[in-house]
C-alpha cells in the first residue's frame, strides 16, 4: 500500500481553482518532484494535504488513514512535515527555539537528542543556533525551515519552493543534504518546484502539473528525456 | 517640597501603580498580539477582579496570600465561558472585535451595575504598617502589590521564555499559519492566552480596587492606561507593554503629587500624541 494516496484532488478557494482533478501516489522512502509553471497547482495540493486548503471533491489518505476533515496540527501528527514557500521561519526566534516550534508535540528530551542529530545534516544551523532566524541568510533560513519541518521525525517532508530565490551553489547544497537524510531515515519527500532540472534530478518519479490538471507523469530520468518535457519545463 | 520620605513615596506608589498598569497592559497586549483582539471590555475583567477580591478577602476572610490569586483564577475561569461564546467569534477579527467587546464591556459594567448597584465599596487593606528604612517611611501595603505584581510578572516571563506552552504562544504571534502547521492547536493556544491575559487583568482589578475604590466603573482607567501603555511600548510588543505601564504608573505619580491629577492626564496622552507623531510603532515595536 502506498504511504501516500491522493485522489482526484479539486482544491477549490471560492470560486477560484487550485486544482483540478489530480490523482497520484507515493512510497515509503520515495522523492516525487511535483513540477509545473505558477498556478498549475503545486502549492495547493501541498497544502490540501496537509489541511490547509479546501478540497470539495476527492480525497487524501496517509498511512491508510483518510486526512479529510483534521486540523494541520493533527495531520502533523500522522507523521508530516512541512516547510513552506517562503521559508518562514519564526524571525524574531533563535534558531534552536524555531526548531523546538517543529517538535511542539514531543518531549523536551526527545527534541534535544533529535535538534543534535538535525545540527549533523545542517552544521550551518548549530554555527547559528542562538542567533534570529531573521538574521540568517536565505539559504540558511531555508535550511531552518527544513530541520523545523522534520523534528518530529516525519515519515513524509513536503517542501514548497525551497529553491526560490537562492543561489545554485546553496541550491545544490541543500539537494545533498535531502538525499543524505531520504537514505538515513527512509523519509518520503513531495518536492513542489519550478525549477525542473534540479527537482528531476533529485527526485525518481515526478508529477508534472499544468493549470491544476496532471499533464504528465512517471520516472524522472524518463521525463528529463522527453523532447516536449525539456521544451516546456527544462528550458532546452 | 522634595523631603526623602516624599520622594521615596512617590517611588513606591509609582512602582505599585506601574506594575498594576503592566499586569493590566500585558493582558492587553497578549490578546492583541496573539488573536489580534483589541479588547474593550478589558477594564470589565478588571472589575470583575475587584469585587472577587472584595468577597473573598473582605467577605469571607480567605489570607490575603492565597484570595488575591484565587481571586484573579476565579475570574479567568469563568471567563472561559465568555471566550467560548463572544471572544471566539472574533480571533483575527481586529475592526469587529473592537465594537463587539465594546459591547461585552457595556454588558459587563452594567451588569455589575444590577447586581452590586453603583456605590463604592472598600476592600480592607491587608498592611497597615509602615517601613522605616533609614530616614524613609513606606507604606507596607503599596510594597506588598509591588511584591505580588513582581512575582506574577516574573512567572509570566519564565513562562513565556521557557515553557513549551510559552513558545507556542510566541510562535502563533508571529504566524499563526505556520504555528499550526508545526503541530500547535491554535484554538488551544488561543485559549490559554486568552486565560492568561484575564487572569493577569482581574489581578491587577483587585489590588487597584484596594488600592481606590471598588465600582463597577472602575475598569475605565486600567483600560484607558493599558491603550496607552500597549501604544506607547507599540503594540502587541510584551516589553514594549511592560515598559509602557511602568513609565505611565511613575508618570502618573510623581505629576499628581506635586502638580495635580489634571495635569498628569493632560501629560499623559500628551506624550502619546507625540510619539504617535514621531514614531507610530512605539518605544519597542516595529515599523509596519
Amino acid at each position: 500500500m502506498a504511504l501516500l494516496e491522493v485522489a482526484d484532488l479539486g482544491v477549490r478557494y471560492g470560486p477560484i481553482i487550485g486544482t483540478d482533478g489530480i490523482s497520484f501516489a507515493l512510497d515509503d522512502g520515495e522523492i516525487l518532484a511535483l513540477v509545473g509553471s505558477n498556478g498549475a497547482g503545486k502549492s495547493s495540493t501541498l497544502k490540501a494535504i496537509l489541511g490547509m486548503a479546501p478540497y470539495p471533491a476527492g480525497a487524501i489518505s496517509f498511512a491508510g488513514a483518510a486526512l479529510r476533515g483534521c486540523k494541520p496540527s493533527e495531520i502533523v501528527r500522522h507523521g508530516i512535515g512541512y516547510a513552506p514557500e517562503g521559508r518562514r521561519v519564526f524571525s524574531a526566534m533563535s534558531v534552536s527555539e524555531n526548531l523546538r516550534v517543529g517538535g511542539f508535540a514531543r518531549s523536551a528530551h526527545d527534541n534535544a537528542a533529535r535538534i543534535r542529530r538535525l545540527y549533523d545534516y545542517f552544521p550551518r544551523l548549530a554555527e547559528r543556533a542562538g542567533q534570529r532566524a531573521g538574521s540568517l541568510s536565505g539559504g540558511e533560513q531555508q535550511m531552518l525551515a527544513i530541520a523545523r519541518a522534520l523534528m518530529p521525525r516525519p515519515r513524509l517532508l513536503l517542501l514548497d519552493e525551497p529553491s526560490l530565490g537562492l543561489a545554485p551553489i546553496i541550491v545544490e547544497r541543500i539537494g545533498e543534504i535531502l538525499r543524505e537524510i531520504q537514505v538515513a531515515e527512509g523519509l518520503a519527500v513531495i518536492l513542489a518546484e519550478q525549477n525542473a532540472n534540479w527537482a528531476l534530478s533529485l527526485a525518481g518519479r515526478a508529477v508534472i502539473l499544468e493549470l491544476g490538471k496532471v499533464a504528465a507523469t512517471g520516472a524522472a530520468a524518463d521525463l528529463l528525456r522527453r523532447p516536449e518535457i525539456r521544451r516546456a519545463y527544462l528550458g532546452a | 517640597m522634595f523631603t526623602p520620605t516624599l520622594l521615596a513615596q512617590v517611588v513606591v506608589n509609582g512602582l505599585s501603580l506601574g506594575a498594576i498598569y503592566v499586569l493590566v497592559a500585558l493582558g492587553f497586549t497578549l490578546l492583541f498580539g496573539i488573536m489580534r483582539v483589541v479588547n474593550f471590555a478589558h477594564g470589565a475583567f478588571a472589575v470583575l477582579g475587584g469585587y472577587a477580591l472584595y468577597y473573598l478577602y473582605g467577605q469571607y476572610r480567605l489570607p490575603y496570600i492565597l484570595a488575591v490569586p484565587l481571586s484573579a483564577l476565579l475570574v479567568a475561569v469563568i471567563s472561559l465561558l465568555l471566550e467560548r461564546c463572544v471572544f471566539r467569534w472574533f480571533y483575527q477579527k481586529m475592526f469587529q472585535s473592537m465594537i463587539g467587546l465594546l459591547g461585552l464591556n457595556m454588558a459587563l459594567v452594567f451588569g455589575s451595575v444590577i447586581i452590586w448597584d453603583t456605590y463604592e465599596r472598600a476592600i480592607p487593606p491587608a498592611f497597615n504598617g509602615m517601613l522605616q528604612l533609614g530616614g524613609v517611611i513606606l507604606p507596607l501595603d503599596r510594597l506588598m502589590v509591588v511584591a505580588i505584581a513582581a512575582a506574577i510578572l516574573a512567572l509570566f516571563w519564565l513562562f513565556m521564555s521557557r515553557s513549551r506552552w510559552g513558545l507556542a504562544m510566541r510562535a502563533a504571534a508571529q504566524d499563526v499559519e505556520i504555528a499550526e502547521a508545526q503541530g500547535i492547536d491554535t484554538l488551544s493556544t488561543y485559549r490559554l492566552a486568552f486565560f492568561i491575559a484575564i487572569f493577569m487583568t482581574a489581578l491587577a482589578g483587585g489590588l487597584y480596587a484596594q488600592i481606590y475604590a471598588l465600582s463597577p466603573f472602575m475598569g475605565d482607567r486600567p483600560l484607558v492606561v493599558a491603550f496607552i501603555a500597549v501604544i506607547l511600548g507599540g503594540m502587541g510588543s510584551i516589553p514594549g507593554a511592560a515598559l509602557g505601564g511602568l513609565i505611565l504608573g511613575f508618570t502618573e505619580s510623581f505629576l499628581s503629587t506635586f502638580y495635580g491629577a489634571t495635569l498628569s492626564a493632560f501629560v499623559s496622552f500628551g506624550v502619546v500624541i507625540l510619539l504617535l507623531i514621531f514614531r507610530p510603532w512605539g518605544l519597542l515595536g516595529t515599523p509596519e
